[in-house]
């Protein structure tokens, strides 16, 4: 009779230790996020945001109107420009003892409102790979411009689909 | 005697398949324990612990029109996790100070006419690892610069006042 298979495999313990690890360590993270909300809310969303460039050249603020379709990530985005307003860049100076704003005709801020659908995981937006919050900063790009700005305003955002 | 002989066994005692078969569950293992700790598995060794805290930011000048969607009672947030229990508790729009020299040479003190700063208060649960608060990613320190981020914003911000709001800590740090 063979006696050494019946003795314990000390490497053979060891895997099964380590086996039920990793079953406890799946079981605890299969709780933590059923414990959490059962994960992240994902779909689309319909929003509408507004998003400005500043001191931009006033022949590129003037190529973007009502109507034009959002590009990114190589491909027209579902999404469109629906409003657009354009005025001269705003400056702090100070004259005659008072501090004021003055206007400079040499460079426009332009402000585009777009209607956007986004994806949505949980609290984060995305829209052609950009997150959509306010203070983030975003490229306004359409087929026949593009210019660096940043979200100032989420205006409507409906309930997730 | 070999370090591997003629059945595979390292010094005729483990074999190396039972090795390799080890080594991709301490693999496993590891990653678990990295995804369960949320990428920091530091915090695993027990030296970490939840704690309530209550700190004011102080954000960047920008436009008014940036504070539309900031209000008291949003959640804080980080990428695509909401912070349980966290919320901004006010919002306080102020002036924010500038000074210029005028045409006259003068110095001039005053209001950026363009642009405002906002007092925000937050509560969070923050985690304490030994002398280091955190919120996520972000560590908490009066001076630290923290993105205050929400599911509508995400404005740069300094933490001008912070207090541990469980019994025994220090008070406000301001």
């Amino acid at each position: 009779m063979n006696t050494r298979n019946k003795r314990f495999n000390w490497v053979d313990g060891l895997v099964l230790l380590l086996v039920l690890a990793v079953g406890a360590g799946g079981f605890y993270f299969l709780q933590q996020r059923k414990a959490s909300g059962g994960g992240v809310e994902t779909g689309k969303r319909e929003i509408v945001f507004l998003a400005e460039a500043v001191r931009v050249l006033p022949e590129v603020a003037a190529s973007v109107e009502i109507g034009d379709r959002i590009v990114a990530l190589n491909a027209i985005q579902d999404g469109e420009v629906v409003g657009v307003e354009i005025f001269d860049t705003q400056r702090e100076a100070a004259v005659d003892g008072a501090i004021v704003a003055v206007s400079d005709p040499n460079s426009k801020t332009l402000r585009v409102t777009i209607r956007a659908t986004v994806n949505r995981y949980g609290p984060y937006m995305d829209f052609g790979g950009q997150e959509i919050k306010v203070g983030s900063s975003y490229w306004i790009k359409t087929e026949g411009m593009h210019a660096l700005g940043s979200v100032v305003a989420i205006l409507e955002k409906e309930a997730g689909k | 005697m070999k370090l591997l002989d003629s059945n595979w066994k390292f010094f005729g005692k483990v074999h190396v398949f039972d090795l390799l078969f080890l080594l991709v569950l301490v693999a496993a293992l590891a990653g678990v324990l990295n995804r369960v700790s949320g990428g920091d598995l530091a915090s695993m060794a027990g030296g970490s612990k939840p704690v309530p805290v209550r700190m004011t930011l102080k954000t960047f000048e920008y436009d008014p029109a940036y504070y539309q969607s900031l209000e008291a009672g949003a959640e804080l947030v980080e990428d695509k996790m909401v912070f349980e229990g966290s919320r901004i508790v006010s919002v306080d729009l102020q002036d924010a100070p500038i000074t210029l020299v005028d045409n006259n040479g003068d110095v001039v003190n005053g209001s950026n006419p363009l642009r405002k700063v906002a007092l925000v208060v937050v509560e969070a649960t923050a985690t304490r690892k030994g002398p280091i608060y955190e919120l996520g990613k972000q560590e908490l320190r009066v001076g630290a610069g923290f993105f205050l981020t929400t599911e509508d914003n995400k404005l740069s911000t300094i933490i001008t006042a912070f207090q541990p709001l469980d019994e025994g800590d220090a008070g406000v740090v301001e």
